[in-house]
């Protein structure tokens, strides 16, 4: 039961998807599982991605854990597969990436990545074996060690710091003084008094690397190297739930406009259940995704689908299209511990609150910390109203200090 | 499609190695805490420690501040109880699976240990003994060939082969280096053999040596062994000794593991020491390192028996090291046989030092085996 891409690319283009291109590499398992403990090919020699490399391949080696595919929203997108992967897997796992092709194709999210982000991090890799070479492994290890423990706090957005700002209006004049002063002979305007405003950020890395005094250029090209590969994740963590959702949405109609025969419904319905199903206590984006996606498309059609496809990220959709129907059909909740009970925070009694939790959660992932200030120290403000874990927190100010190479103050 | 070979992508292992190497560098660091690990006792010579795998800091909220998420459980009210926590400490029992996430374990060499803690320290008071009978392993390069594999080229003989030819045909100096100059070193062919060591491990085990005190002591006489391995071969001669106020020589299992009760006579293990040397182990042929284990909670009518047939041993020895295991002053109740013996005589070869705790074990090696004329520390 061999069917060939095109095949599969021809329903996945009837059905309305718009796929960029995809380029299949079929790799063993160890090279499999580099890519993903790294996130790009070829992203430079750390050992975070050797300790992700040697969990993740441990836990193949052991049999209980196993990477089908893996996509790069590149352009074209590089799809991974898993060597020996059986014919239906690869067939479910193609339709599976095709959904996602169109995905990063689509939404905006993914309109800020270069197409070429795994060409650029080669490169970069390159230029930080040569750093090694000339200043040592174990600084530029340090350093790059240092700038990962913040490298998620990363925001698309151009860099502001300083801003500058006029002072508010000249004392004693009205708004109308400019037409007051009509036919009046022009009394010389002072000059405008202007005020440098520091422009609150998360992006920690990138004021580091324009506002730190006393780095080298290559300490500060490593620092920018981790900010703008972590820009490559920004998207992909944004829209997990909604693009694996939507993923699993249409490797389904795929399959089923393919008429699968001779006995292979079974093995993908159970591949299918496999992915999709729930994990109980611990939310599967799968699954959730999935749900939200076939209760869009059973109120609002196919149209919508596409529009918000194109627009949404994980909150937004939880938010927009999560609904009490969905939440009391696949028995949403939230849990808290208390002393030794698991305890539900919420509840189907009142859905709602199930939503905003999911939401809030979502929004938690990454600690809302913002930059505040560098005059001095570089100022940093929990700007939530959770504690931070303090041990770890003492750790990154550490790393912080290192690269800041001042003061570093957490208000 | 494409399909290259994958064989040489290396990339995820070498990282892996990176990770793997701190990892390595970290317990090198902490190797002086594994010298009070009483699991290497178990024989096989290796310590096996759990490690973490090295953490990565980010940011992150304190546990218990957000809420888990959760499906598959129609008619959930808030508040209902959905499960128990496991009592903390129960199902992780084997922290040693290699495959539980976070840890792995690593196989240390106590003779890795040695080698890192203890490179700087010497033997005490060698004399030339008559060699033994057992073979050196290692050969050695004495003899100098006109032919041999490259990696043995002598540029010392090599050189002198060149200046001394230049010499005979009227060039003085060094140059035209030809063929015959070449001088390789061959291995001697004939036997070395190595010194002989013995080791008498002596331990009190009279009803005041409790766990604490015996543990340092197995400790000490474990590391102590090792050491000397290190330095005569892996075929040191051990012989352990058990005493209160008799002694008898054991096995090595029974040495580490027996407490017994009532008094102790110091005396009885020095006196059975020495018979030991006078019956087995002639001094001209051996090197003898003694190394007593006691809280020194001697019967005050011994210790001047103890001290008077430890003298007569004293000059066939390489070392007496006596160990005070206690707690420190007062732990003790009746006269320290140590304090008495340092007021009696100051032979070189008797050494006296403390064991208050584990972390004193290695310093007490690094005692009884410094550099001698550096004074004492």
């Amino acid at each position: 039961m061999i069917v060939p891409d095109e095949v599969i690319l021809a329903k996945a283009r009837e059905l309305g998807l718009d796929p960029c291109p995809v380029e299949w590499v079929v790799a063993p398992a160890h090279v499999v599982y580099d890519v993903a403990s790294r996130g790009v090919p070829g992203r430079f020699a750390h050992w975070t991605h050797g300790k992700g490399f040697w969990r993740m391949k441990a836990g193949y080696d052991a049999g209980s854990s196993r990477i089908y595919e893996l996509v790069l929203p590149t352009n074209p997108n590089i799809a991974f597969l898993l060597e020996g992967n059986t014919e239906v897997e690869h067939l479910l796992v193609k339709a599976h990436v095709y959904g996602h092709a169109d995905f990063s194709n689509h939404n905006r999210y993914f309109q800020i990545l270069p197409p070429n982000s795994h060409e650029l991090a080669s490169v970069r890799a390159e230029r930080i074996r040569g750093y090694e070479h000339r200043y040592g492994r174990d600084r530029v290890e340090a350093l790059l060690t240092a700038a990962l423990t913040v490298a998620e706090f990363v925001d698309p957005e151009p860099y502001v710091g300083w801003r500058e700002e006029t002072d508010e209006t000249p004392p004693n004049m009205s708004e109308w003084a400019d037409l007051e002063q009509l036919g009046q002979p022009r009394e010389p305007i002072a000059p405008i008094e202007t005020i440098k405003r520091w422009r609150p950020t998360a992006d920690i890395l990138n004021v580091i690397v324009h506002e730190a005094d006393s780095l080298a250029d290559w300490e500060r090209d490593l620092i920018s190297i981790v900010r703008e590969e972590s820009l490559y994740f920004w998207p992909i963590r944004k829209t997990k739930i909604i693009n694996e959702g939507w993923a699993s949405y249409w490797h389904q109609q795929i399959l089923r406009g393919l008429d699968l025969s001779d006995g292979h419904e079974v093995e993908f319905a159970r591949l299918h259940a496999g992915v999709t199903g729930s994990h109980g206590m611990q939310l599967n984006p799968y699954h959730l995704g999935l749900v939200i996606w076939r209760s869009i498309e059973k109120h609002h059609g196919r149209e919508a689908m596409f529009q918000i496809r194109a627009e949404e990220s994980d909150i937004s959709f939880v938010r927009n299209w999560l609904t009490e129907e969905i939440v009391r059909e696949e028995g949403l909740y939230t849990w808290r511990v208390s002393g030794d009970k698991v305890v539900a925070a919420s509840g189907q009694d009142k859905w709602e609150l199930v939503r905003d939790a999911i939401c809030n959660e979502l929004a938690a992932t990454i600690p809302q910390i913002e930059v505040v200030g560098v005059e001095g120290e570089l100022k940093l403000a929990n700007r939530s109203d959770r504690r931070l874990d303090p041990d770890e927190a003492e750790h990154v100010m550490d790393a912080l200090h290192s690269l800041w190479r001042g003061g570093v103050a957490m208000y | 499609m494409t399909e290259p070979t994958w064989d040489l992508f290396r990339k995820g292992y070498l990282d892996q190695e990176r990770h793997h190497d701190i990892v390595r560098r970290a317990i090198e660091e902490r190797l002086g805490d594994l010298i009070s690990d009483a699991s290497i006792l178990d024989g096989s010579g290796q310590v096996r420690i759990p490690i973490r795998e090295l953490k990565e800091h980010h940011f992150r909220y304190a546990d218990g501040e957000g809420e888990g998420m959760g499906s598959g459980r129609p008619g959930t009210r808030k508040g209902d109880v959905i499960g128990r926590l496991p009592p903390k400490g129960s199902g992780t029992g084997e922290a040693g699976d290699e495959h539980e996430e976070g840890h792995y374990q690593v196989w240390v060499n106590a003779e890795e240990v040695v080698k890192a803690l203890f490179a700087n320290l010497e033997l005490p008071n060698i004399r030339p003994k008559q060699k033994s009978q057992i073979p050196d392993e290692e050969p050695v390069y004495k003899d100098i060939r006109k032919k041999g594999p490259l990696g043995t080229l002598s540029r010392r003989h090599t050189m002198k082969a060149n200046i001394l030819r230049n010499a005979i045909m009227g060039r003085p100096g060094f140059g035209g280096l030809t063929d015959d100059d070449l001088r390789f070193r061959a291995p001697d062919m004939q036997q070395q053999y190595k010194d002989q060591c013995l080791m008498i491990c002596i331990r009190d085990r009279s009803g005041s040596m409790d766990e604490g005190r015996k543990e340092r002591s197995k400790l000490g006489a474990f590391w102590t062994k090792e050491f000397l391995r290190s330095r005569y071969g892996p075929q040191v001669e051990v012989v352990y000794i058990l005493h209160d106020t008799q002694a008898e020589v054991v096995t090595e299992e029974r040495f580490f593991g027996e407490t017994e009760g009532g008094g102790t006579n110091i005396s009885s293990g020095i006196a059975l020491a020495a018979d030991l040397i006078r019956d087995k182990y002639p001094p001209d042929c051996w090197n003898i390192y003694v190394s007593h284990f006691t809280d020194g909670d001697n019967s005050s009518s011994d210790n001047e028996r103890a001290a008077e047939k430890l003298l007569t041993i004293a000059p066939h020895l390489n070392l007496y090291a006596y160990w005070l295991v206690d707690e420190g002053p007062g732990s003790y109740g009746g006269s320290e046989f140590g304090t008495f013996l340092r007021a009696r005589t100051s032979h070189p070869a008797i050494e006296y030092t403390h064991c208050r705790s584990k972390t004193d074990i290695p310093n007490a090696i690094r005692y009884f085996f410094r550099r001698r004329g550096e004074g004492k520390s």
